[in-house]
């Protein structure tokens, strides 16, 4: 009985700590029902475990009325049964006071094919901003009329690809100045085509995409002007290889002044596609990013391009299932190499699934964060709610001096916690307070809006960056001088999952009050300096606007 | 010929049951105040229960009743053997081994915590504990399971591996180099440290280093995938693209990247997993133990009637026994599951193929291919097949495109060439059975064919000197010797 009594003794001072996080503000404040923001994803998920049930939910951010504010456009999957009735995409307009309104029947964009993702670019030039949708079926594309609404132009346009689209992206692969568009595809499925699978534990679940085996091939369209698109795959080489096509992001690599493209494959080699002009090569496996630094083909979901470390080149990170680990392919000599473990995200990362993913500095502190949308794909014990088996919660993680990235509590930045299927996530500027605001769709549950409360206006300083007409600069690179510490962001708003993302440059300068220099390298690879700028507001840059690089500043005398 | 249908890598392993309080751990580096108090828990545990203080009940999962019937009579048999002699350390391992094989982690490892207890003389069953801590997803706690075992038994070399391999994730490279060193040292027949330590070494920088042991990893098993994938990345650093090149598109297979135990043999031993139990039978197949492997799959087959990786690869077993019957009725069962699954398609061309029904054969290979363009056997089935019953230039087409997707398959050119010259396109067979001899150098039978073909277009000059190069390279082989005879009683003839 002693022995017993002072071995338990022992036992509670010995036990492990069970000390709670250190009590933290949350970084955002979920808020979608408050804003009007209501979107419920359906994934039409009737017991017959038909795939693309368990991957749709995308979203994009535009200003679609170029009122200056973003609004949301959510893609709906509905059922895969042909029922007119079935719910379709939904578009809110932000109404600037943290207030959204459902405006999808007056614009004329309530799609109801089973929705994917959306890509948004001014791809014909007019100055306003259209939309492209993918969809399990015929994708389809919206003209912006300039006026509130859409057409549904793409019968004429020929972009109606009708397969299972995922996540696209609008770019100038040729430099005519006219937007191209890039269109993954997952696989060639069918419901007749649909197989049987289980769990690892013998429960009925959704397959594998490789127990398909049919991987579908990525689309290249070439916009030819005049409202139209040819398809350019074949020409251009990108039908010489595919796999299961998720996540893509368009980024000029290697600084050769062309847009490449990288995609994410699920359980296949990605691939990093370089534009040499009359065609494109597929290059990922000799620059390091097809797989895991030890050799495995992992589940790509998400993908986004940045420059973790404000060294000129281009990293990558792309999400993956649980098991395996989100993977931050950092470029370093020549290639890319596995720096997950190095950075301090590969354990972190390892028990859940990632989907939507964001590469941002949130708190303003001028160094990256990173947000991870989660939500499985399988039923595996231990499940996070009782309610839904594949739900997770998501990941923030704050970049540390060292350079590692630590992840920040509450999880997923929100108290408290939430868990669900979450699927594509879109990042901007939503109250035009400088900092960045998440909006994130989660699989047969509402959509969540996630407020930033963590960064302070006077801490940011933010680009709108448009070629001379006026339309957006896609694929410039604006780079900013502030405390004698340089950062660089691409013009893109094509990344995450299957979501379009604010098109502006964000910066934090970690209390600086202005940038000593602001300069653009557009995507011919000429540059502009942009002289300095206030923090704390936004600024447009047009490309013409600036000054050549290395133009002394000029002296004004008093 | 065959396709054996690997479902992919098997997802790694899962948690436990609902409820688990096993949640994600943060890996933000730990205090060693903190380490300390662990290790502290973790050792007055093992106390506490070698001291009996505490009876030890089996555990069994709440929800055993919902999950499979097998696992659980296996869990129920097992605990009861437990309770029978609760001493009994190899009892205790043994149910720890039911919940492993099932991946379920949380029973596993208070199964084998207590095995611990009770014999601490053997390293396996805490070795096996901090597994399934990591496997749960514990990563601090396995790190310092795997630290507390490598103290206590210095010479065994999966503690220093484990310990190694979860330094790697967790970012610590010089403590992951140190500890993949040691369990090289201790295993030194063993790939997988040596390739880890390439890892470890890649990751630190010294690309040079870790050519070393990547090659040294190589030399011990080369076929060593992950290995072969480094040591291409380390050679990417270097600046070596050529080879790097040559490293990441030689063949592979893939291979367990844990450096086990014997214990660790049995792993799956009491699987009822669906996907484990193909795995397996895989793994036997290749091993040319078709006979076990027929048993597990009908064993799985009869728990999971309706699962097409079971039928498809039972079929393929089945035909390798030569039982033709059975191995359509497995097949048949699949097509009728997954009439569009272009496997099912592949592997009953095979078994037409095989029984040579060649039109049967050529049909399915063709809907294989018409499924999936982008599988090469199924052009190469529908091609063989179509060879066979003469249609040349169908079957050269189905050849050709084969050949374009998999260019440097050997089978795929050597099959091209033989039937071109069947089918009388002699300089087609010609140039290919140049590029096979160059793509196989070491090898003489493709100058040997290179020399039938030159003499069957009168080019007696070529053929001698195809002879020459066989020669060559076979100096003794008799069938040179004859096919040279064979040329001058022809030449003599005209």
């Amino acid at each position: 009985m002693r022995l017993a009594f002072a071995v338990s003794l022992a036992l509670a001072s010995c036990a492990p700590s069970t000390e709670s996080p250190a009590a933290a503000a949350a970084w955002f404040k979920e808020g979608a029902a408050e804003a009007g923001l209501v979107f419920e994803h359906v994934s039409g998920a009737s017991g017959a475990y038909h795939f693309p049930e368990i991957m749709g939910g995308g979203v994009g951010l535009l200003d679609y009325d170029g009122d200056g504010k973003l609004d949301v456009y959510f893609v709906q999957s509905g059922s895969l049964d042909a029922d007119p009735a079935r719910a379709g995409n939904r578009l809110f307009r932000n109404l600037g006071d943290g207030r959204f309104e459902d405006c999808t029947e007056r614009a004329g964009v309530g799609d109801r094919g089973y929705g994917m993702g959306c890509a948004c670019g001014d791809y014909d030039g007019d100055g306003d901003t259209d939309l492209y949708v993918t969809n399990v079926g015929p994708n389809v594309l919206y003209e912006n009329r300039g006026d509130g609404t859409f057409r549904d132009v793409t019968e004429t346009a020929g972009v109606g690809h009708a397969g299972w689209g995922t996540s696209a992206a609008f770019l100038d692969y040729d430099g005519d100045g006219r937007l191209d568009l890039f269109v993954a595809n997952y696989l060639e499925w069918s419901t007749e085509h649909e197989l049987t699978c289980e769990s690892a534990n013998g429960r009925r679940d959704y397959c594998h995409p490789n127990h398909y085996s049919a991987p579908a091939p990525d689309v290249l369209y070439h916009n030819d002007g005049g409202g139209r698109f040819s398809d350019a795959s074949e020409a251009m080489k990108i039908s010489s290889a595919f796999g299961n096509g998720l996540g893509v992001v368009s980024a000029d690599f290697d600084a050769d002044g062309r847009s490449d493209i990288f995609v994410a494959n699920d359980m296949r080699p990605n691939l990093l596609w370089l534009n040499r002009g009359e065609r494109f090569e597929e290059r990922a496996m000799l620059h390091g990013c097809a797989l895991s630094g030890a050799g495995y083909a992992e589940a790509g979901m998400g993908v986004q391009a940045f420059d973790l470390e404000q060294d000129g080149d281009l990293d990558l990170l792309v999400s993956h299932m649980r098991h395996q680990k989100a993977t931050l392919y950092r470029f370093e000599k020549g290639a890319f190499e596995d720096a997950s473990a190095a950075l301090g995200l590969a354990l972190a990362t390892r028990p859940y699934t990632g989907f939507g993913l964001g590469v941002c500095d949130f708190d303003g502190d001028g160094r990256l964060d990173i947000y991870l949308a989660n939500g499985r794909v399988a039923q595996e014990p231990p499940f996070a709610s009782a309610l839904d088996r594949y739900a997770e919660e998501n990941l923030l993680f704050t970049q540390a001096q060292d350079g590692r990235f630590v992840e920040v509590l509450p999880r997923g930045g929100v108290a408290p916690a939430l868990v669900a299927t979450s699927r594509g996530a879109a990042f901007g500027d939503l109250d035009l307070d400088g900092d960045l605001d998440i909006v994130v769709v989660n699989r047969d549950g509402r959509a969540h809006l996630l407020w930033n409360q963590v960064g302070r206006r006077e801490n940011f300083l933010v680009f709108q960056v448009l070629e001379r007409n006026g339309t957006l600069a896609v694929g410039a690179k604006v780079e900013v001088l502030a405390a004698g510490r340089k950062q660089s962001r691409r013009i893109d708003p094509a990344w995450s999952y299957c979501a379009s993302n604010d098109p502006r440059a964000h910066f934090g300068l970690a209390g600086a009050r202005a940038a000593e220099r602001v300069s653009v390298r557009w995507s011919d690879g000429t540059s502009e300096d942009f002289g300095p700028r206030d923090a704390g507001r936004s600024w447009i840059l047009r490309r013409g606007e600036g000054e050549p690089p290395g133009t002394p500043a000029a002296l004004p005398v008093r | 010929m065959l396709a054996p249908i690997p479902f992919g890598p098997i997802s790694p392993p899962g948690n436990g049951t609902l409820g688990s309080t096993d949640r994600p751990q943060r890996m933000n580096p730990r205090s060693k105040r903190e380490r300390s108090r662990r290790r502290a828990w973790l050792a007055a545990l093992l106390l506490l229960a070698g001291c009996g203080q505490t009876a030890f009940e089996p555990p069994l999962p709440p929800d055993l009743d919902a999950l499979d019937p097998e696992l659980g009579r296996l869990a129920r048999e097992h605990a009861a053997k437990v309770r029978a002699d609760p001493e009994n350390a190899l009892a205790v391992a043994t149910l720890a081994l039911v919940y492993e094989s099932n991946r379920l982690w949380p029973q596993a490892q208070a199964c084998y915590e207590r095995a611990a207890s009770l014999d601490a003389s053997e390293p396996a069953w805490p070795y096996h504990a901090a597994m399934t801590r990591m496997w749960g997803n514990d990563f601090a706690g396995a790190s310092d399971a795997a630290d507390m075992l490598r103290a206590k038994f210095p010479q065994f070399a999966p503690a220093h591996f484990l310990r190694g391999d979860l330094a790697l994730e967790q970012g610590d490279f010089e403590l992951a180099r140190a500890c993949l060193e040691r369990a090289a040292q201790l295993a030194p027949g063993a790939p997988q440290p040596r390739a880890a330590l390439g890892d470890a070494l890649l990751r630190r920088g010294d690309a040079q280093a870790a050519v070393r042991e990547l090659e040294a990893a190589l030399t011990i098993d080369p076929e060593f995938g992950s290995a072969r994938h480094l040591l291409g990345s380390a050679l990417l650093r270097l600046g070596e693209s050529e080879r790097a090149s040559s490293e990441f598109a030689a063949k592979t297979q893939e291979r367990p990247r844990m450096l086990g135990d014997a214990w660790s043999e049995r792993a799956q031993e009491f699987s009822v997993l669906v996907e484990v139990r193909v795995e397996r039978a895989l793994k036997l197949m290749d091993q040319n133990r078709v006979e076990e492997a027929v048993q597990l799959l009908e064993l799985a087959r009869r728990t999971r009637p309706g699962e097409l990786q079971v039928l498809v690869n039972l079929g393929i077993a089945y035909l390798r026994l030569g039982k033709q019957e059975a191995a359509q009725d497995a097949l048949e069962a699949a097509l009728r599951l997954a009439p569009d699954d272009f496997r099912v398609h592949l592997n009953l061309a095979g078994l037409h193929f095989s029984a040579q029904r060649f039109e049967l054969a050529r049909q399915a290979a063709l809907r294989a291919a018409s499924i999936s363009p982008a599988v090469a056997q199924a052009h190469f089935l529908a091609g063989k097949s179509a060879i066979e019953l003469e249609l040349w230039d169908p079957g050269l087409a189905s050849l050709r495109e084969a050949r374009r997707l998999e260019p440097a398959n050997v089978m795929f050119l050597r099959e091209f060439a033989s039937a071109a010259r069947r089918a009388g396109q002699l300089q087609e067979a010609r140039s290919t059975f140049e590029e096979l001899a160059k793509l196989a150098p070491a090898s003489w039978q493709p100058l040997a064919e290179l020399a039938r073909v030159c003499a069957q277009q009168g080019d007696w000059s070529a053929a001698r000197d195809a002879i020459g190069r066989a020669r060559a390279i076979a100096p003794q082989e008799a069938a040179l010797a004859a096919l040279e005879a064979e040329f001058s009683r022809r030449e003599q003839g005209r």
